[in-house]
């Protein structure tokens, strides 16, 4: 499961859209406003980790909201 | 008629207050429980707590590149920025609850009631008589002859059909969706978006000072 967000260009501000699958395989995204892009920086693990971490997590979490919520009725 | 049930004798004794506000005190238990564990999950993923309780937002590091086209339009080598951002503003933190819930509740009641009488009479009583009188006077003779007859018959039936039937269904529907954050965290994370862009330093000014002589 991936999860499509966005994040402000550092240039320009504008949003740019991200996946979070491609983000974690070293994929860059582009402004569509300015010539530039960006990524996670594979050259700290740390970071690549927190991040898969934390979408595992997200993941989980929201697959129990949703069992919670579907046990509603 | 007497033989069909009172439809609203039959409605008045149903939970209406139950049957509704039983699944939506039931989709409010749920999104109270689903906020607590997204800020649960959101204060414990994203944030560090150091020993004084403090909360530090947890930043990863992003890299940015651009390309430069050099004076005679030639590309040059692409800059390579690092920056970093809080983990946060990269988690789509939509509220998950439960946004829509529908009760169906039917119930249908059938009755009918329908009589046939079906009523003939018809009697068979058949008698028959011959009477013959014969009477002789002198000259006079008289002489009758009656008859008399009678047929009669009886029959009878009755049809009677009675039908009734209940029916009941009831549905909840209930569906999860994202909601939007709440104002606070929005601001938090607009903070801390705000703040990915870099600070660009500008270059030291050289002043020179020129004095002029009279």
């Amino acid at each position: 499961m991936s999860f499509h967000h966005s994040i402000p260009c550092p240039d320009c501000g504008s949003d740019i859209l991200i996946e979070s699958t491609q983000l974690l395989s070293g994929g860059s995204f582009r402004c569509s406003n300015v010539n530039c892009t960006v990524a996670i920086s594979l050259d700290d693990p740390k970071s690549v980790s927190t991040v898969t971490s934390a979408f595992e997590k997200f993941e989980k979490l929201k697959e129990e909201s949703l069992s919670q919520a579907q046990n509603t009725d | 008629m007497t033989g069909l049930v009172s439809m609203a004798q039959q409605f008045s004794g149903l939970p209406i207050k139950s049957l509704i506000s039983a699944p939506l005190n039931a989709a409010t238990d749920a999104n109270g429980r689903m906020a607590r564990s997204q800020t649960q999950f959101m204060l414990s993923t994203c944030f560090d707590k150091d020993s004084g309780g403090q909360l530090t937002p947890i930043m990863i590091t992003f890299k940015m590149t651009r390309s430069v086209v050099k004076p005679d339009g030639t590309a040059g080598t692409p800059v390579e920025l690092q920056f970093d951002l809080p983990l946060l503003t990269i988690i789509p933190l939509n509220s998950l609850a439960v946004d829509d819930v529908k009760v169906h509740f039917e119930m249908e009641v059938k009755s009918s009631h329908s009589t046939d009488k079906e009523t003939s009479k018809e009697q068979s009583l058949a008698a028959s008589a011959d009477i013959t009188a014969k009477y002789n006077a002198g000259l006079f003779s008289v002489e009758a002859h009656a008859s008399v007859s009678y047929d009669s018959k009886s029959k009878s039936s009755t049809k009677e059909h009675y039908e009734a039937s209940n029916q009941a269904k009831y549905e909840v529907d209930v569906h999860a969706g994202q909601l939007p954050l709440p104002k606070g965290v929005t601001t938090i994370i607009d903070a801390f978006t705000k703040n990915v862009a870099p600070i660009m330093l500008k270059p030291e000014s050289s002043t020179t000072t020129t004095t002029t002589d009279g």
